[in-house]
């Protein structure tokens, strides 16, 4: 019995630490976007905000960041939006995987503003999400979509859809 | 005084670049290796281009699984003198990455080796250590010193050799490079001279020193000081000029003392303070043992003092283009074993040398070419021991593969001069080789490699090194054959031969030995010997258990033969009778005797396996442990020593001579008719009985573990173990004095009066199993600069580990190791 907890303790430990790394990457990819999408010039000033649907190790990642790096001159803060009437006044939006069945209600809610919706679930991209993680074996790679970007009056620079995958 | 002034220099250098801090600059990340990416900061990230991102979170972190194939598969570069995972490396080998070595708090590099399966590891005196892959040094026992300076593994720094070609053996304090300058310490166990050349017999270790890796200037260095006035430091300047040069200059310096203060003298089995040692007088003679012992031990509490510079250069003017440009100095003075036959087990050395190394990489080819010169006083002070080396190597290598078909001939040529003239009389033949004496080998090898339906992978190489003396071709080989059972195993059977390079002492002695007053010996090299050649049968497995855990299992046979040694084999005795003819006694005008190198009749054969395991947990915490069992016999020993034979043939001249005295006694005067007589004898070894024998030298176990956790970013903890079991070195001074005390018991029961007198010291030949832990735990106060505190043999077992040496204690350290 002793052995049996041991392993699944650290199988555990070995599953959180590979996510850790995941998660730190996704944050590090995210705040890259930033530099290759354009928000209209309204919301160019004040705070940048990045909105994380429920709970997810993301958030921490993405206050390291908040820390240390602007978006333009803007500063970064990362929101916790527990519903998602929350997620009012936020640029980007991080649905995790466990909340993506939230994806439509926010593409119902903010569909032609301009939110950066960032998912992490297969098919999402064509469901109404801009940028989609995927893995690619054990590599990390997003999918994203133009016409949602362009649907919500977001402009992107062409090496982002050079560096990822593009669809729709 | 000298190391003092090194240490101020490098906090003096320290100091001046601070002032030149630039912040650390990402470089192309598409190059770097996965180590590189485990030092990389978040800012680093944070900074990056989104490509350069990209590449990096693919490389690194996103999957355990490449984490533990970092861990667990380092990149082997010799094993095939090509790259490539350790699982796959055909040969019996370990690779030490500088984060292991750096972490376990190695203080030098023969003490990383500690950390390695396979090899046993023994300090003689604080910071000079016995290097031994496997075993099979000390052959034949009874012997000098000289047989035990680890002749028979072939130590290599960027693919140039460092070995003493004048005794054989490495002079480990003489690299002149330390760990702060090494990137990884590759070990092949096994005979490997058809891949690296002679004397790589009981196999290779192979140092790489560190790449500059992006252009912004970096100072690294570490300052440590503990008990027993121990003091080590080391700084490094590194910086990339242009695209396509890069440079690192480096500078190391090391002092420690012994724990003893006293010194062992053979003849009495006791030991003497500094003091007395210079009013010694052996039994029976009326001479100083030891004239000028003063001025040789100008600081009786030194064990080693030495420093090192160095400059590394490397230039790529084209992607397909590498030369790599090396040069160096250093400077030592250490204690240990002395070499020739001493009064004493201890004798200073001191040594300095230089080198410049020059190595082309493109297209295939791989040229290399170096040169050294230096001056070594062996035995410091002793007659005939001084000594100035000059080396020279070039090779030519080509790689060609067609398909799966790999080949690569190789040529390449070595001169080797050792030249005494400067400090002895060649008519007096005081010296030892009176001259400057040289060694050239030219070689040519052949690799193949051929990797047949993705799993099978037959490797042959062959060797053929043709030397000045002795004029024998010597062909070394190695076949290999490693089979991918699956992904995660891996079997192999090797089977090998090679032999060790001749010295210059074996070939070329000619030295005229005073042994005792009026009594000269011819001591003689060799240039018709058999060089000692070793042969293996071995089969290795290797598996990833599991994701996290590797294991590593080899068993091998190896028999040794041509085993060198020098022995006594002639005796003359001149004396005059004439005094008879008035009543008196003969004249004993001088005796003049001989003896010369010769390949003993023994073989030393072994049998043994190593076992390692290595588990990573996590990103946090990994650990390691591995052991080996052998046994060794040896057949037809020649068990006499130099000292029986001596008597032997004094004692038969002798009896000729009283053969003489009592016919004239006895009233036969046919000797007088011609009274000046020369009394020869000679004795061949070949003509006594010999003996079968355990090896008793090499320990039956030995292993160690190491255990690394990084509980949090800035912290880590090392704790490193090494043990090994019983073993003994009986030197030829064993007399009466020494043996075993069991050897003492007298019939009754009771102990030879003998014993009771000499007893504390008469086990001075036997170690006893030594458990050595280590502990070092490191805390990042700011960026990369850490505190560190380093325990080494934290436990302090203080007993001898090499027979004969001083006792080693525990030694406590603090420090500092900065990086900018």
């Amino acid at each position: 019995m002793k052995k049996v907890i041991i392993l699944v303790l650290y199988l555990g430990f070995l599953v959180s630490f590979t996510q850790a790394q995941n998660e730190k990457f996704k944050a590090l990819f995210m705040y890259n976007f930033t530099k290759y999408i354009e928000w209209p010039a309204s919301l160019k000033s004040g705070n940048f905000v990045i909105g994380v649907l429920g709970n997810s190790t993301i958030s921490e990642e993405l206050k390291v960041i908040a820390g240390k790096q602007k978006v333009g001159g803007q500063t970064i803060v990362v929101k916790a939006c527990s519903t998602v009437s929350e997620v009012e006044g936020c640029h980007m939006l991080y649905i995790p995987s466990n909340k993506s069945e939230s994806l439509s209600e926010v593409t119902a809610k903010f569909g032609g503003k301009p939110l950066l919706i960032v998912t992490d679930r297969e098919g999402s991209a064509t469901k109404g999400a801009c940028i989609n993680f995927v893995l690619d074996g054990s590599k990390l790679r997003y999918e994203i979509s133009k016409s949602n970007l362009d649907a919500k009056g977001l402009g992107a620079n062409s090496s982002l859809y050079s560096l990822g995958i593009p669809v729709n | 005084m000298r190391t003092y002034k090194i240490l101020f220099f490098i906090l003096t250098l320290f100091y001046i670049t601070t002032f030149d801090m630039l912040a650390q600059q990402v470089k192309n990340v598409g190059e770097m290796t996965k180590e590189e990416m485990m030092t990389l900061t978040y800012d680093n990230l944070l900074q990056m281009s989104f490509e350069d991102l990209i590449t990096a979170a693919n490389k690194f972190g996103m999957s355990a699984d490449e984490l533990l194939e970092f861990f667990l598969n380092k990149d082997v570069t010799s094993a095939s003198k090509r790259a490539e995972k350790s699982l796959n490396s055909p040969l019996s080998s370990t690779v030490l990455s500088q984060q292991e070595i750096e972490n376990s708090g190695a203080t030098c590099i023969p003490e990383a080796l500690r950390l390695v399966p396979g090899v046993i590891v023994r300090e003689k005196t604080p910071g000079n250590y016995d290097i031994q892959i496997r075993g099979n040094e000390n052959l034949p026992s009874k012997g000098m010193f000289v047989y035990s300076e680890n002749a028979i593994t072939l130590v290599m720094i960027d693919g140039r050799p460092v070995y003493n070609y004048a005794f054989g053996g490495t002079f480990w304090e003489t690299l002149g490079i330390e760990i702060a300058d090494i990137e990884r310490i590759e070990v092949i166990r096994g005979p490997s001279s058809a891949l690296y050349g002679p004397n790589a017999v009981s196999g290779a270790i192979s140092i790489f020193t560190k790449k500059v890796e992006d252009k912004k200037l970096h100072v690294n260095g570490h300052v440590q000081y503990g008990t027993n006035n121990s003091l080590l430091g080391d700084i490094a300047v590194s910086k990339g000029l242009g695209d396509k040069i890069k440079v690192r200059v480096s500078a190391n310096a090391t002092k420690l003392n012994r724990f003893d203060d006293e010194f062992y003298v053979f003849d009495y089995d006791s030991m003497f303070t500094a003091k007395d040692m210079e009013s010694l007088v052996l039994p029976g003679e009326t001479e100083l043992a030891e004239e000028g012992f003063n001025e040789r031990y100008s600081d009786p509490e030194l064990a080693t003092d030495k420093y090192g510079v160095n400059a590394f250069v490397n230039y790529m003017p084209t992607k397909e283009i590498a030369l790599d440009f090396a040069t160096g100095i250093q400077a030592s003075e250490i204690v240990q074993n002395s070499l020739g036959n001493h009064d004493t087990p201890l004798m200073p050395r001191t040594s300095s040398t230089s080198y410049v190394d020059l190595r082309a990489a493109g297209y295939g080819f791989q040229f290399q070419t170096n040169y050294m010169v230096g001056d070594q006083d062996v035995q410091k002070d002793i007659e005939g021991w001084h000594i100035k080396p000059e080396v020279f190597n070039a090779n030519l290598e080509y790689e060609k593969a067609f398909g799966t078909f790999v080949l690569r001939p190789g040529i390449s040529y070595q001169t080797t001069t050792y030249d005494d003239s400067e400090w002895g009389n060649a008519e007096l033949r005081d010296g030892f080789l009176n001259g400057a004496k040289t060694i050239t080998s030219f070689s040519g090898s052949l690799r193949a490699d051929y990797k047949l339906f993705e799993k099978l992978r037959l490797i042959g190489a062959i060797r053929a090194d043709k030397y000045n003396n002795p004029e024998d071709i010597y062909t070394s080989y190695q076949f290999i054959t490693s089979y991918d059972l699956n992904k995660n195993n891996v079997v192999r059977a090797v089977y090998s031969r090679a032999n060790r390079g001749p010295f210059i002492s074996d070939t070329y002695a000619d030295y005229d030995w005073p042994v005792q007053p009026g009594y000269n010996l011819h001591y003689e090299g060799n240039k018709n010997l058999k060089l000692p050649t070793m042969d293996m049968v071995e089969l290795g497995y290797r598996t990833k258990i599991t994701k996290r855990i590797m294991l590593d299992v080899e068993a091998f046979y190896t028999q040794m033969n041509n085993i060198i040694f020098w022995t006594p084999d002639q005796f003359t005795l001149y004396a005059d009778l004439s005094p008879m003819m008035l009543g008196q006694n003969p004249t004993i005008q001088k005796a003049t005797g001989h003896g010369q190198y010769q390949n003993a009749d023994m073989t030393s054969y072994q049998a043994g396996i190593t076992a390692n395991i290595s588990v990573v947990l996590s990103e946090k915490f990994n650990f390691k442990v591995f052991g080996t069992y052998q046994q060794s016999r040896l057949t037809d020993v020649y068990s006499r020593t130099i000292w029986d034979d001596f008597n032997t043939l004094r004692n038969s001249s002798t009896n000729q001579l009283m053969s003489d005295v009592g016919k004239i006694m006895g009233g036969d005067f046919s000797p007088l008719a011609d009274p000046t007589k020369e009394y020869s004898s000679s004795i061949n070894f070949k003509d006594y009985p010999t003996e079968d024998t355990d090896n008793e030298s090499t320990p039956s176990f030995y292993g160690g573990a190491s255990v690394d956790y990084n509980p949090t970013k800035k912290w880590n903890i090392n704790s490193s173990f090494y043990y090994y079991s019983a073993n003994e070195l009986i030197h030829n001074k064993i007399n009466d004095i020494g043996r075993a005390k069991d050897q003492y018991l007298l019939p009754n029961g009771s102990m030879d009066s003998k014993y009771v007198n000499n007893g504390r010291y008469s086990d001075m030949y036997t170690v006893d199993p030594k458990f050595i832990m280590n502990l070092k735990v490191s805390y990042k106060f700011y960026k990369d600069h850490a505190v560190f505190f380093n325990g080494r043999n934290f436990l302090n077992s203080q007993s001898r580990e090499f027979g004969y040496m001083d006792e080693v204690h525990g030694t406590y350290l603090l420090g500092v190791n900065f990086n900018f």
